[in-house]
């Protein structure tokens, strides 16, 4: 009954989404308010019920092979935020069908259980079927627009994605189980200590863990491919890519590569257990993703592609507190996700508006878009300068966090790189704000596709929405900035699962 | 009473630039709300300066304090101060600010948010000077450097989107190297710590780090870094080419808070963070300030004499001025730095105006330009039509040249004295260079205002009352600067003279 408990925020969703179907199904009355108010409060409850978890004592459950603590809650209640986020996008926007809104919210709700799954996942085959799960969901929802090449091309180019990060994932766990017969990450890791694994066979595990991980998280090089998914993908799913997608990827991320392949050392970091330090790999991937991210974002002529490339540069950042392998640098990596998921979620839900007013997310079709809509240029412009973490949005606390946690661990050219790829996403996210508000427009045509769009039915109460939830997830980056301290403990105390 | 005085100067024109979006649909709420704001902001600095005169000690000892834990875990405060040294450009920025508002009242109505850009730069610029941590002077003045990119992006000349970028490419980096600086000097002290009170530098002096295989001094390389990023913002050969651009395309208003605003703070930066941390480096390259300070001026001075536009000619100013600047704060003695620090403000005022007039001139008749294309006067005898243009020009031009009355005399006097005992050959040559700047001015003023009234001087109309009266502070601050600075001196000398001690002391 308690292990029941335990998950029932998944089983809220899983409660939700059947409703969001059987409602499909029978109900032909106005639907499109059910299926809104349906999945939002679900997720409301779920939300709720995954704050309350904090009262649980932390353990693994179902056969060890599900963690309830303190890691699995911070992403459980990122995952849910962004979900929300990500549905009112969909829903209070027009770039999707309306036809298709049911199946969609029942697809971002399933990868939201996916993402759940992945972070509380102490079990190579759990964390493995979670990703699934959510890189299934985005294949099928990037394939919305089917009826356009790009969309098509997208959503092929996504389920090659699943695919093999499916292959590196479950060969990596395939050669763990071979040598230790555990899918426990906790009893593997007893199992590479006691070279129970041959270190060959671990090393060969690890490249293949760290390259689903890598390939999940839109790392260098396998963000190039992440880019085009997202330019072919409806601007909503695309922005749900981004934000739940890799939010999968760092929870697997952080919990399975140290707790199966480091251990604690004496300076309250981790160390490797392998035969190598592989803390290396991943700040040389770090690096490349920081610095291609930064010099690609400057040649952009999409909006869409530009945010791709300075995530991708916000990637490197974030694996960066992996790659330091101590507390500090891992607390950073959290305490960031949280200013990084609103602002990446808050730019493309005002993306999404532009495409749907302007057709376009090109740069030549949206100059001087501030005199058009003057509320989300604004808001667009604060949620991206806070992505490229411009004082005073949060994003550059963490940024000092992780990069003096290299200088301290011994890897200044982190530091460095991370330095030089800022100065670019920064100039990169300027040029963009400036072709917003300055330029002259060249595409007059866009008049008159604005306006069809208008005539097309868009009601005052749904103008009002639109707004709304983007300036509401203004509060929260406000409140990051002055809340740092408490906000950074949070994350911190979410670090727990490492000391079992 | 004053618990929280700073912070609640620093926030009511950051309050007053979100209000204007809250009442986005009422300009006149919009626009009384914003200069309440700033004005209420100044008078309350005022009121903390005499609150701080009471606490000021002849030993240079006392200040005004507020601190509070932001990031306790990584020792990250938001400590403020007001003392003897900040008071200065504090009080400069306190007095622009409002004047802009009001010059644009009724400028600027087709696109929102020009008083919330100017309001938050306000903020911006007051919490930079305020700060007494690293991080927190970091997260000021980077945030300063958003609300020029957008005031000339959107509002700027033709060229705007070239000035923007410029601006934007230069600040950017400017500000990671000073993130770099201050990320140096935190990992290598213990406790870890951003407060610059606690930092010792002795300790930051013998601190080294490994990158590439080749150690580094900390000390070194942060003041490197901390130096260049502040030069990314002010107008220093060679990286000056974003400002010549953006006093060309920028508004005038917006001109005037660069150069009145940014570049002020931007000295006080280098005076508060270089003195106590780095006091070594500081003296082993002082004769590299001096050089570049000469640098400037004597190219600064040569590039002003081919200038025809008013605002292009005060971009060439400040660069002189900021010469001088450099010139001062290398000195390493009392008279240099109290110089540097007067003579912010004397140019603050005096350079001010200049740009509002050329802003002016540009506004009522389309050109601030004093030769045509041809070599012709484009303007002339203007002084007839517009005796009010003329005599705030004439009062701004000769506070620049340093006539003895006004702003400009006291500080270039102080200064040429604290330089000489140092690099006298140097001080020789910057005077000679001066000369050039003075004939540049003088041939100005001649040709704008003397000789036979143009046709385009004739359709141009003088400063009205409410012009006037805006203007008159800053013209009052000159002459009161020139005749009797010792309010001012009293402030900032005692500061001074504690800096140096205590940087010998370290030494």
């Amino acid at each position: 009954m308690k292990e029941l408990l335990s998950i029932l925020p998944e089983g809220t969703i899983i409660l939700a989404m059947g409703a969001l179907l059987i409602g499909e199904i029978t109900y032909h009355g106005e639907r499109w308010r059910l299926i809104s108010w349906t999945s939002l409060l679900g997720l409301s409850a779920a939300l709720i019920q995954t704050v309350l978890a904090y009262r649980l004592v932390p353990e693994q459950i179902l056969a060890n092979t599900y963690a309830i603590d303190g890691f699995a809650i911070f992403f459980k209640i990122l995952a849910i935020v962004s979900t929300m986020v990500t549905l009112c996008s969909v829903f209070w926007m027009n770039e999707l069908k309306q036809s298709l809104k049911v199946e969609a919210a029942v697809l971002v709700m399933a990868g939201c259980l996916g993402v759940m799954l992945t972070a509380a996942a102490v079990d190579l085959l759990v964390g493995l079927f979670g990703i699934v799960l959510v890189n299934t969901a985005s294949s099928l929802l990037v394939g919305f627009h089917k009826d356009r090449i790009s969309s098509a091309d997208a959503a092929t180019k996504q389920w090659y994605q699943t695919v093999f990060i499916g292959i590196f994932l479950s060969f990596g766990a395939a050669i763990l189980f071979r040598y230790s017969g555990s899918l426990n990450i906790y009893e593997i890791q007893a199992a590479i200590v006691s070279k129970t694994i041959p270190g060959v066979a671990a090393a060969l595990s690890f490249a293949l863990i760290a390259m689903g991980i890598t390939y999940q998280i839109a790392a260098f090089p396998f963000g190039m491919a992440t880019v085009d998914v997202v330019a072919g993908a409806p601007t909503p799913v695309g922005g749900y890519l981004l934000s739940a997608g890799r939010l999968a990827g760092f929870g697997l991320g952080v919990r399975f590569l140290i707790s199966l392949f480091a251990s604690h050392d004496s300076q309250g970091g981790w160390s490797s257990i392998l035969d190598y330090q592989w803390n290396l790999v991943l700040a040389v991937i770090a690096s490349l993703s920081a610095l291609f991210g930064g010099l690609l974002s400057l040649i952009q002529t999409s909006v869409k592609r530009l945010l791709c490339f300075l995530i991708m540069v916000e990637t490197g950042y974030l694996l960066t507190g992996v790659a330091v392998m101590d507390r500090v640098g891992v607390n950073a990596l959290l305490f960031n996700l949280i200013p990084h998921l609103i602002c990446s979620l808050g730019a493309f839900g005002a993306l999404t508006y532009f495409r749907d007013r302007e057709g376009s997310d090109r740069f030549d079709d949206l100059k001087e878009v501030l005199l058009r809509h003057p509320f989300q240029t604004t808001l667009f412009c604060i949620f991206l300068l806070g992505l490229v973490g411009l004082p005073p949005f949060p994003g550059f606390i963490g940024r000092f966090v992780l990069w003096e946690s290299a200088m301290r661990n011994q890897l200044p050219v982190l530091a460095l790189v991370g330095l030089t790829s800022w100065v670019l996403s920064l100039i990169a996210a300027f040029r963009l704000v400036f072709i917003l508000i300055g330029g002259e427009s060249k595409a007059k045509g866009i008049l008159a596709k604005e306006l069809a769009i208008e005539r097309s039915g868009l009601n005052g109460t749904l103008q009002l929405q639109r707004g709304a939830y983007l300036v509401v997830l203004l509060v929260p980056v406000g409140l990051v900035i002055y809340f740092a301290e408490p906000v950074m403990s949070w994350a911190g105390r979410s670090l727990g699962f490492t000391f079992w | 009473m004053f618990e929280h005085l700073m912070t609640t100067v620093i926030m009511l024109p950051i309050g007053g630039a979100i209000a204007q979006g809250v009442f986005s649909k009422k300009p006149y709420l919009q626009r009384y709300l914003g200069l309440g704001a700033s004005l209420v902001s100044t008078l309350l600095l005022l009121l903390g300066m005499n609150a701080l005169s009471d606490v000021l000690q002849p030993g240079g000892e006392g200040r005004l304090h507020e601190s509070l834990p932001w990031v306790a875990s990584y020792a990250i405060n938001y400590e403020l101060a007001m003392d003897g040294l900040n008071v200065v450009p504090l009080l400069l920025i306190s007095m622009i600010f409002p004047v802009l508002i009001a010059l644009e009242w009724d400028q600027r109505k087709a696109r929102p948010g020009y008083f919330a850009l100017l309001l938050l730069l306000q903020g911006a610029l007051l919490g930079a000077g305020f700060a007494q941590d690293l991080f927190l002077i970091f997260f000021f003045w980077a945030m300063s450097a958003v609300p020029v990119f957008y005031l000339v992006g959107i509002w700027g000349g033709e060229n705007r989107e070239l000035a923007a970028s410029r601006y934007a490419a230069f600040s950017t980096l400017g500000n990671a190297l000073i993130f770099g600086s201050i990320l140096l000097v935190y990992s290598s002290v213990e406790p870890h710590t951003f407060l610059i009170r606690e930092i010792s530098s002795t300790k930051l002096a013998s601190a080294q780090f490994d990158l590439l295989g080749y150690t580094f001094s900390t000390s070194n390389v942060a003041f490197i870094l901390f130096s260049l990023g502040l030069a990314m913002r002010v107008p220093v050969w060679p990286m000056h080419g974003w400002y010549t651009r953006l006093s060309y395309e920028a508004p005038a208003t917006v001109l005037v808070a660069v150069t009145s605003g940014v570049i002020p703070i931007a000295a006080l930066l280098l005076l508060r963070v270089s003195y106590p941390l780095f006091p070594g480096v500081l003296k082993q390259v002082a004769p590299v300030l001096f050089v570049a300070g000469a640098g400037n001026i004597i190219l600064a001075g040569l590039l002003a004499a081919i200038q025809t536009s008013f605002r292009q000619l005060v971009a060439y100013l400040a660069m002189t001025t900021f010469g001088f600047t450099l010139f001062g704060l290398g000195a390493v003695n009392s008279a240099g730095i109290v110089g540097a620090l007067l003579l912010q403000f004397s140019f603050g005022v005096a350079g001010g105006g200049f740009a509002i007039i050329g802003g002016l001139l540009r506004d009522r008749v389309g050109t601030d330009h004093v030769l045509t294309e041809k070599g012709e006067k484009a303007l002339g005898g203007a002084a007839v039509k517009t005796p009010a243009i003329a005599f705030v020009s004439g009062v701004v031009v000769a506070s620049i040249l340093g006539i003895p009355g006004l702003g400009g005399f006291v500080s270039q006097a102080l200064l040429w004295i604290g330089g000489y005992q140092s690099a006298p050959v140097l001080v020789i040559l910057c005077l000679v260079s001066t000369v050039f700047g003075s004939a540049v001015l003088l041939r100005h003023y001649r040709l704008v205002f003397f000789g036979e009234t143009s046709t385009t001087s004739s359709a141009l109309a003088d400063l009205s009352l409410r012009e006037r009266l805006l203007l008159s502070p800053w013209i009052l601050a000159s002459f009161a600067l020139g005749v009797y600075p010792k309010p001012l001196l009293d402030y900032v000398r005692p500061a001074v003279e504690a800096l140096i001690t205590q940087m010998k002391a370290i030494q």
